[in-house]
This record gives structure tokens, C-alpha cells and sequence, in this order.
């Protein structure tokens, strides 16, 4: 009755202080990438074209939006999760999500500068960010696809996560992400990261 | 202004074997090199660090200065078969870094993953291989439309946006392990068919070809999402040429990355013509395919809620205009038959000269299996040894021994400047061999991938970043199911094969034939 390759997966990687991110996952957590073969998930598609104005997407995708996704009244109260991104020169931005919103886009959506080079295929790590620790916990374990693509991304940190395989839940209200200084395409001087 | 801080990322815990050898590059600012990117409103490169000063270009080591003796010097004992080894020796000669110039072809070519990481930053929006000059040739001849591998800049993200979401998004490939898992257990079953024949409880072959044959019927059930038939004994034949005719490519397209094809067309070369035919066959066996599946997409005979394969799903979403569409499956069929293959011949091979590894395996798969119930799916899961193993042979025999990049901003390696729009290669073969990144290279260890060393940049086996190997995902769910299946039914052993010598070919082969024995497992 193990695990599987969970609790490895994230040593392999980084040592985890209190072997956080195997422990806190209860075998009912919702799965990445999603097993079933059932109907897509609203999140992990891509949003509306007018995400056409970024000057990180150069097709207009496709997919029904996350916003757009008829099912669920995005404005319910109870399906808001608040999260905060913090950006490369440190600002704090709000952003009002929400449950099965996918972090990438969410960030795009907001004119936050998160690439996402393979828009969420996990075939690059250019949507990499940095997790508050006790959200960084309830996170399902990243699967060994993710790591694999962890292993190529600048600045790897303890809490290093891709942001297109994040999906909110109503758990994650108030998460931090933060935004790697150094990722391809927007350098800044100045940052050192701390070993673990 | 958007500014770079040149970073080396290690993880101390885990005493890098780096570690011995060199300090975080930029344990406090003061001693970091901090440059302008190259679009930014300067290019000027500011040193911080006086200890760390950077070097120019025109003072890289390396046999660079003229154009054509290392082309002669390949040429003279006919060494194309060996680059790879060359480049090793090159790199053993001359550090971490060198420059190299084999006719007009030049490049800077790199080893240590810190580096290929800066390399990856450089590499932009619309990364670029090296420009593979004989296919694109071969393109022009004939005039057929590039497909995602030979295209570049927007077009190329265009298309490769669109099969991402049939070829390697996480979504999709729960769709497809069926259709491989159905092609290795015929596989399994012709294999015990042979031994049964050969009415003993074991059987000596030579798998080559056998795995190409494998390889080209999983590549084609998960494209076209019907069976070839290449696997059943009255077929043995019916697709030879095919599986010929991608070796005879890969095998022509070597001397023409030094050797113009288009002087070689001119002269009517051997080679050239042997290129052109083999891609003709390839064309041809391709467009077959295709048009069968297109046909019945047009008779309205395609289920449109029944995943039917790669190209039925893309004719349906109707995303890539058809020639390109076309010519982009062309390029993932004819990709996935010898790199898949061979790397499974490796590990084979690697598996016959490790019982113990076998044992370990096997071991890991039936617990799986149990764990699961027998969901394939999430079996593959909780095969993480299993994974490592592919890793593991990849590190010694990977199918591309270099990957290259043309880089889109200025960029500091080994303290060398190196301006944009250079060809910078790393150099996966000379790095997975090298002991300053693995400890004992030469073992075949997959318990190295599960252990706290850490892998940063060092498991390139398919590439990096947005360009990385677009087929990957099918690459690797056929390798697992086959090592899964094979596992459980047969020992793997072979009679004390020494070490073998590998050929470059554009991909990596092995010199000889190899002959291994399966054994049924009670």
C-alpha cells in the first residue's frame, strides 16, 4: 500500500525539510494530470481568445474559457478563491480566481508576466513559480512529468511548482505565488536564491 | 530595462559532484556577472566581479580558425560514424567549452548542465535546431511543405501549439496507452509464438528488427488509430521498405550536414539519390496512411465522440491547414520508429548484462500491478524504477548525441561571451559519459535518477523547453508498457556480449548486430 514513486519524486528533486508534499495528500485528492477519461476539465483548457492580446500566445487556442465555462456562475461567492501573485520586481498583485480555474492562465488573465511557453501541454518550464509553503502542502504531489520539467527550470526552489498544472480549490484561498526572477524571457539582477 | 543575473543553481544538500569542483557562481551579488540582454536599449555586458572577467568570442578554444581542416581531417579517414566520440575527445582536449568550425558549419559546443540551462534561457520564443539542410533540401525537390520539425518561427509555434494538445499534453495520453499496450502484447505473444516453435523454453534473435517493426506498428496505431498488421507472420514483409528506407535516411543525412546536398545534387551523388529515394518511400508510405484515415474522415465514417488516433482527432478540430497537417504526421511516423527502437535494443541489452536489475524490475511492476489492480493507466505511475531505466539508457545511448540551439541574446558561458545567433550544441553523449556529472559513467545505474542527487539539466534525453522532442509522451508510454510486458514474461540474457561500439548515424546505433535470448518466465 505505498505511495509509488510520490514521495521520491520529490527527493529526487529537493529534499523536502519534514517531508513535506508526500504527507498531507489523502489518496482521494483529485488527481494531475486527471485520470479519467471523463469529460474535459474546464480548466485545463485553454481560455478565450482574448488572451490574444498577450504577447505570450501567438494561437488563439481554443476550449471553452475559464470564464466562459457556463456550468458554474463565477461569481458565487462560494467558487471565489483569492490568491496573490508576487511578481519579479516584488509587487503584490490580488487576483480573484476561481475553483478550477488553471494558475497560468488565471496570471495571464491578469496581464501577470507567466509564460507558459507550451500553453500547459507540460513540455516546458517557462510557467514555473514559487508556492507559500502551507498552500505548497495541499497541493496534489506533482506528478513525475512535472518533475521531469522541474528539472529544467531556472531557480529551482523547495516549493517550485509549474503553475499550469495548479488548479484552484477552495483550499487554496490566500495562496502566494511568486514569480522566479530569472525565467527566460524577463531577467532581474539581484536575486539569490536560498539553498535548502 | 530588463537585465540578467548569470546563475549557476546547485543544490548543497545534496553534495552535486559539482560541488568539489565549483563554487555557486553567485553566492552574493557582488560576485555575479550581471549582463544586458541583447534587445534591451543596450548591449554593453557590465562584469561586476573582476576575478570572474569575461572573455570575448575570438578567444575560444578550439580548432576554429580554419573552415575546412577538421572537414578534411573527417573526410580523409571517413569519421562520421565517430562525431560523437569525437566530440568527447574534443571536449577532453580542450575543457568545458570549445568552438568548432567543419566547413561553414559552426558552433560552440558546451557539457555542463549549468550551461545548458543559460542555454536554455537564450533560446526564445521560436527555438531553432540546427537547420538539418539535406531534409530541407530534400523538401525543395520534391515541393513538400515543412511539417513541425523543420518549420520555424511563428509558423513552427503555430503548429507545434496544436499537436502539443494531440501528442503530448497530459490529458491526451490516457488515450493512447491502450492503443500501444494492444501492439505490445501482440509483440509478446509473436515472441512466444517463435519459442514455442522453436519447441524449447528459450530463443536466441537479433531484435532490431523486430523492434522496428514494433515501433512502426505502435507509431501508426496511435497516428492513424488502425493496425498494420506488421507483427502477424504472413505480414513479415509488407512495410520492410519502409523501416529501410527511415535508416537509409537518417544513415545519407550525416555526410550532407558537412557536405552541401546541394554540390552533392549537382554531381548526382550517391548519397543524395539514396536520400531522395528513402525519402520517397517514406513520403509515399506516409500518404497512404493518410489519405485512408482522411477518406473516411470525408465519408463521414470517423466517430467523432470515439477517440480515434492522432489524425483523425486533428482532421476534426480542423486547426492545421491539411498540407502542413500532412506533412507534420509524415515527420512524427518516420521520428518514431528507430529512435524508439533502438533505445529499447539498449536497454535491452543493458537489462540481459543486469539479472539482478531485472529482478528488481519485475519486482516493481508486479507490486504496481497489485497496487492498481491492473489499471494500466495508473500503473505506469508506480513504475518509477522503470522510468529510471529509459532515463539511464538515454544518458549513455542518446538518440540525438547532441541538441543544439541558435541563441536570440547575447549569453555568458564558461565566462565567455557568446553573441547572439550562434549555434551552441550540448553535448548529451560527451555529458552522460562524463565522470564530473555522473558518478561512475560507465555503469548502468538507473537507481541514479531516483536518489537525492539532484537532475538539474543533466535528463535531456528528449530535449528542452518548447522545442524538446514533440513525440515524447508516445516515445515514453511505449517504452514502459514494452519493458512492462516484456518483463513479466521473459528473462532477458545474452552470452557475455562485450562492450559494444556505438555508430552515429544523426541518431545513435550500435556497431554490430546484438543477439539476446528470452527465457519464458514460469
Amino acid at each position: 500500500g505505498q505511495r509509488g514513486a510520490e514521495p521520491r519524486l520529490l527527493c529526487a528533486r529537493l529534499e523536502p525539510s519534514g517531508g513535506a508534499g508526500a504527507g498531507p495528500l489523502g489518496p482521494e485528492r483529485r488527481p494531475l494530470p486527471p485520470h479519467s477519461g471523463g469529460g474535459p476539465s474546464p480548466a485545463s483548457e485553454r481560455p478565450s481568445p482574448r488572451h490574444k492580446a498577450s504577447r505570450f500566445l501567438h494561437s488563439g487556442g481554443g476550449g471553452s474559457g475559464q470564464s466562459e465555462d457556463g456550468k458554474r456562475d463565477p461569481e458565487s461567492e462560494d467558487d471565489v478563491v483569492n490568491i496573490t501573485f508576487i511578481d519579479r520586481s516584488d509587487r503584490r498583485i490580488p487576483v480573484r480566481g476561481k475553483v478550477g480555474d488553471n494558475v497560468l492562465y488565471l496570471a495571464q488573465d491578469n496581464g501577470i508576466e507567466l509564460e507558459g511557453a507550451c500553453e500547459a501541454s507540460l513540455a516546458c518550464s517557462t510557467c514555473h513559480v514559487y508556492v507559500n509553503e502551507d498552500c505548497y502542502d495541499k497541493l496534489p504531489t506533482p506528478d513525475e512529468r512535472e518533475d521531469d520539467m522541474l528539472d529544467m527550470a531556472p531557480l529551482l526552489q523547495m516549493t517550485s511548482r509549474l503553475g499550469c498544472q495548479i488548479i484552484l480549490t477552495r483550499e487554496l484561498e490566500g495562496m502566494e505565488l511568486r514569480l522566479p526572477k530569472a525565467t527566460r524571457n524577463f531577467y532581474v539582477d539581484g536575486h539569490v536564491p536560498k539553498p535548502h | 530595462m530588463v537585465i540578467m543575473i548569470r546563475y549557476r543553481f546547485r543544490l548543497p544538500a545534496f553534495g552535486s559532484i559539482y560541488g568539489n569542483r565549483q563554487s555557486v557562481a553567485c553566492p552574493e551579488n557582488k560576485n555575479a556577472f550581471i549582463i544586458h540582454r541583447n534587445n534591451s536599449a543596450t548591449s554593453k555586458i557590465y562584469v561586476s566581479s573582476s576575478n570572474n572577467a569575461l572573455k570575448s568570442y575570438d578567444t575560444l578554444p578550439g580548432e576554429w580558425k580554419s573552415k575546412w581542416s577538421t572537414l578534411y581531417k573527417i573526410l580523409k579517414k571517413n569519421d562520421f560514424k565517430n562525431l560523437h566520440k569525437i566530440m568527447v575527445n574534443k571536449f577532453d582536449m580542450y575543457g568545458p567549452i570549445f568552438r568548432e568550425q567543419i566547413g561553414h558549419y559552426g558552433s560552440v559546443n558546451i557539457i555542463k548542465p549549468e550551461d545548458a540551462a543559460t542555454l536554455f534561457k537564450a533560446e526564445g520564443m521560436f527555438p531553432r535546431r540546427l537547420s538539418v539542410l539535406p531534409w530541407l533540401d530534400y523538401r525543395e525537390h520534391r515541393k513538400q511543405k515543412c511539417g513541425v520539425l523543420l518549420q520555424n518561427g511563428e509558423e513552427w509555434r503555430k503548429t507545434r501549439m496544436v499537436l502539443n494538445k494531440e501528442v503530448i499534453a497530459p490529458n491526451i495520453i490516457h488515450k493512447f496507452v491502450p492503443f500501444i499496450n494492444d501492439v505490445v502484447l501482440d509483440f509478446v505473444s509473436m515472441l512466444h509464438k517463435r519459442i514455442k516453435e522453436n519447441s524449447k523454453d528459450e530463443w536466441t534473435f537479433e531484435p532490431m528488427n523486430d523492434l522496428f517493426k514494433f515501433s512502426l506498428e505502435s507509431i501508426c496505431h496511435v497516428l492513424y488509430g488502425e493496425r498494420l498488421g506488421l507483427l502477424e507472420d504472413s505480414q513479415k514483409t509488407a512495410c520492410q521498405q519502409y523501416i529501410d528506407s527511415i535508416t537509409l535516411m537518417f544513415r545519407t543525412t550525416t555526410p550532407m550536414l558537412y557536405i552541401p546536398p546541394r554540390l552533392l545534387k549537382l554531381i548526382n551523388s550517391k548519397i543524395w539519390v539514396d536520400h531522395v529515394d528513402a525519402w520517397d518511400v517514406i513520403f509515399a508510405h506516409a500518404n497512404i496512411c493518410i489519405e485512408k484515415i482522411r477518406q473516411q474522415y470525408n465519408l463521414g465514417l470517423i466517430n467523432e465522440k470515439e477517440y480515434s488516433g492522432v489524425l483523425a482527432n486533428l482532421l476534426i478540430k480542423e486547426k492545421l491547414p491539411i498540407d502542413n497537417l500532412k506533412s507534420s504526421i509524415v515527420e512524427l511516423m518516420a521520428g518514431g520508429v528507430d529512435t524508439t527502437s533502438i533505445t529499447l535494443l539498449w536497454t535491452m541489452y543493458e537489462l540481459a548484462r543486469n539479472p539482478n536489475l531485472q529482478e528488481k524490475l519485475r519486482n516493481e511492476i508486479l507490486a504496481a500491478e497489485q497496487e492498481t489492480h491492473g489499471d494500466l493507466f495508473k500503473t505506469l505511475q508506480f513504475v518509477p524504477l522503470v522510468k529510471a531505466t529509459l532515463k539511464e539508457t538515454l544518458r549513455l545511448y542518446p538518440v540525438a548525441v547532441s541538441l543544439q540551439r541558435y541563441i536570440t541574446e547575447d549569453i555568458v558561458l564558461q565566462n565567455y561571451v557568446i553573441p547572439t545567433g550562434t549555434l551552441v550544441q550540448v553535448g548529451l553523449y560527451a555529458m552522460g559519459r562524463n565522470a564530473e556529472i555522473f558518478t561512475n559513467p560507465e555503469q548502468y545505474i538507473p537507481e541514479r535518477w531516483l536518489k537525492t542527487e539532484t537532475n538539474y539539466f543533466k535528463n535531456l534525453g528528449f530535449g528542452f523547453g518548447s522545442r524538446q522532442c514533440i513525440g515524447r509522451r508516445i516515445a515514453e508510454t511505449e517504452m514502459q508498457l514494452f519493458l512492462i510486458q516484456m518483463l513479466k514474461n521473459f528473462n532477458i540474457e545474452t552470452s557475455g556480449l562485450p562492450k559494444l561500439n556505438t555508430n552515429f548515424d544523426l541518431i545513435l546505433v550500435p556497431e554490430i548486430p546484438i543477439n539476446l535470448t528470452l527465457k519464458i518466465i514460469n
